[in-house]
């Protein structure tokens, strides 16, 4: 499957979740799954910048857990081989754009994971395509 | 604070069993008790710190905005601003020596002092910004203050009631318009006090037991916060083993930051290509062995601040503008995957012998029956795929390096 239509299933996906926090765990867990995946199909012994990536997330689904934020179970379709990277990339925008809605509903434990993650779901899409997100 | 409540009820005893011998007196005591009121107020500041407070402070923004506090943190938001209103009104200390002072205005003032004393103490627990420093004990990071602040809700209780005190204070020759300035009708402190008391359990305070906070750690030199950290880490995970309250989560911190330490090492050619390969390949399986486990203890926040600063650290763009800094830097990361192994021992035992560990079950579609109660679903975590690989081993201590 291509990456543009993997995004677009993906975002539909989740799209679905009812608040922002759930979106945005979902956006964590995924960007977490492919970290992953991207370290797994490297070649022995080489390392990939999903290394800084990893940590970030899973500290962040730590944090959203921890505020009492549900998952949900989003099903995924299989990514092309390669394309991990650029769709880590994508998910990692993603996420820092659902961590920045506004949600009057949440509350402050909530409100405090969601600002934190915010700040490294950045630092991670910096480090990851030597950008600013 | 324990000792600030006997010295507030003594005072108390005091107004209960004898009179004012002048109004003179009587105004000490009134100094001390807003006095004392005041350090209260500062003292539950510095127990919730500033950014808290001033996140609970914050009102809706209309009339008819949703209001997302709790109960309970209105409660406390209440009492802080009835605390506030005193303190604003506060005289300051009196100067003279407390043997002047009636007995009365002596216990409260040395409550008061007792009570900066608990603040100061609290304080050095904080930054200048007002976050936690990352070795702040855990009741500090708890956001749940009841039993932190439940010493200092008890002395406003104490010292709140205004009819005795107002009693000997007409008794010892003070107009009433001078009581009801000092001690107005109507003051909510007491009941707002009362409020939040009914809501929290009078356990014992964790407060007894925090002690100032330890050297910090030094971040003027990179090389060394790297060795100063990588130490806490380590000190940290074997007191966690020792008592039991290690979380798999706290274990793939440290994996994350084993891997990227052999990467630094690896792509600076310090350690040799072919070991740091096989390394780096160990350290991925750990990895994602660890990735999805979860335990019942909490994970350790102090060692994931250090981590995620470590991390940040090893990143070229930390230090790509000051070679010189990088390369002691990464002197100090080869110097310490001793460090790092003995940390890896721990959790070889840890991974060997402890039972909690599990990965969470999947959750189910909402018109599916699920016999179990939600979070409870859990299956066994497969084998761990090996001990955890030993950084000192890559090392073959040459004497040259080249920079990254």
């Amino acid at each position: 499957m291509d990456l543009s239509t993997w995004i677009t299933h993906t975002q539909a996906r989740i799209a679905a979740l009812p608040s922002s926090a759930e979106r945005a765990s979902a956006w964590a867990r995924v960007a977490h799954s492919l970290a992953l995946a991207d370290l797994a199909s490297a070649p022995p012994g080489i390392t990939t910048d999903a290394i800084w990536v990893e940590p970030a997330m899973a500290w962040t689904l730590d944090d959203l857990d921890d505020a009492g934020v549900p998952r949900r179970t989003v099903n995924l379709l299989p990514l092309a081989p390669g394309d991990e990277h650029d769709a880590l990339a994508a998910c990692l925008r993603r996420l820092i754009s659902t961590l920045s809605e506004n949600d009057p509903l949440a509350p402050l434990a909530v409100v405090d994971a969601c600002a934190t993650a915010a700040g490294r779901a950045s630092t991670a899409f910096a480090r990851l395509t030597g950008t600013l997100p | 604070m324990n000792r600030a409540q006997r010295a507030t009820h003594r005072g108390m005893a005091t107004i209960a069993s004898t009179a004012f011998p002048n109004a003179d007196t009587a105004r000490d005591a009134l100094t001390a008790r807003m006095t004392l009121l005041s350090s209260i107020a500062r003292h539950a500041a510095a127990v919730i710190g500033p950014v808290r407070t001033s996140t609970w402070q914050i009102r809706p923004p209309a009339r008819r905005g949703v209001e997302a506090r709790t109960a309970h943190v209105r409660a406390i938001v209440a009492w802080l601003d009835a605390l506030t209103a005193h303190a604003a009104d506060a005289p300051p200390p009196p100067t003279s020596g407390v043997q002047d002072l009636g007995q009365v205005a002596q216990e409260w003032t040395r409550a008061r002092e007792l009570v900066q004393a608990a603040s100061d103490l609290v304080r050095t627990h904080h930054l200048p910004g007002g976050a936690l420093r990352s070795g702040a004990p855990h009741a500090l990071a708890d956001t749940d203050y009841t039993a932190l602040l439940a010493p200092a809700i008890a002395l406003t209780l104490a010292v709140s009631s205004q009819e005795p005190l107002a009693l000997r204070c007409r008794q010892a020759g003070m107009s009433r318009c001078e009581v009801d300035q000092w001690l107005p009708l109507g003051d909510p402190l007491s009941d707002l006090a009362a409020t939040v008391g009914r809501t929290i359990r009078f356990d014992a305070s964790p407060l007894t037991h925090l002690t100032a906070a330890g050297a910090p750690v030094h971040t003027g030199d990179l090389a060394v916060e790297w060795q100063q950290r990588t130490d806490r880490i380590r000190q940290r995970l074997t007191l966690g083993a020792a008592r039991g309250q290690v979380n798999v989560r706290t274990l793939h911190d440290i994996a994350s930051l084993a891997l990227v330490t052999t990467h630094v090492l690896a792509t600076s050619g310090r350690h040799p290509t072919a070991q740091s390969a096989r390394m780096t390949d160990l350290w991925r399986l750990q990895l994602a062995h660890l990735a999805p486990l979860r335990s019942i203890a909490p994970a350790d926040r102090t060692i994931r601040s250090d981590v995620e600063r470590l991390i940040h650290l090893a990143h070229p763009s930390t230090t790509e503008r000051h070679p010189q800094l990088r390369a002691k830097l990464l002197a100090a990361i080869d110097h310490s995957t001793r460090t790092l192994d003995d940390c890896a021992a721990v959790a070889d035992r840890l991974l060997g012998t402890g039972v909690d560990a599990w990965i969470p079950g999947t959750p189910r579609r909402a018109y599916l029956q699920d016999p179990c109660p939600p979070g409870t679903r859990a299956r066994r975590p497969p084998p761990p795929p090996g001990s955890w690989p030993r950084l000192a081993q890559a090392s073959p201590r040459t004497p040259g390096w080249s920079l990254n």
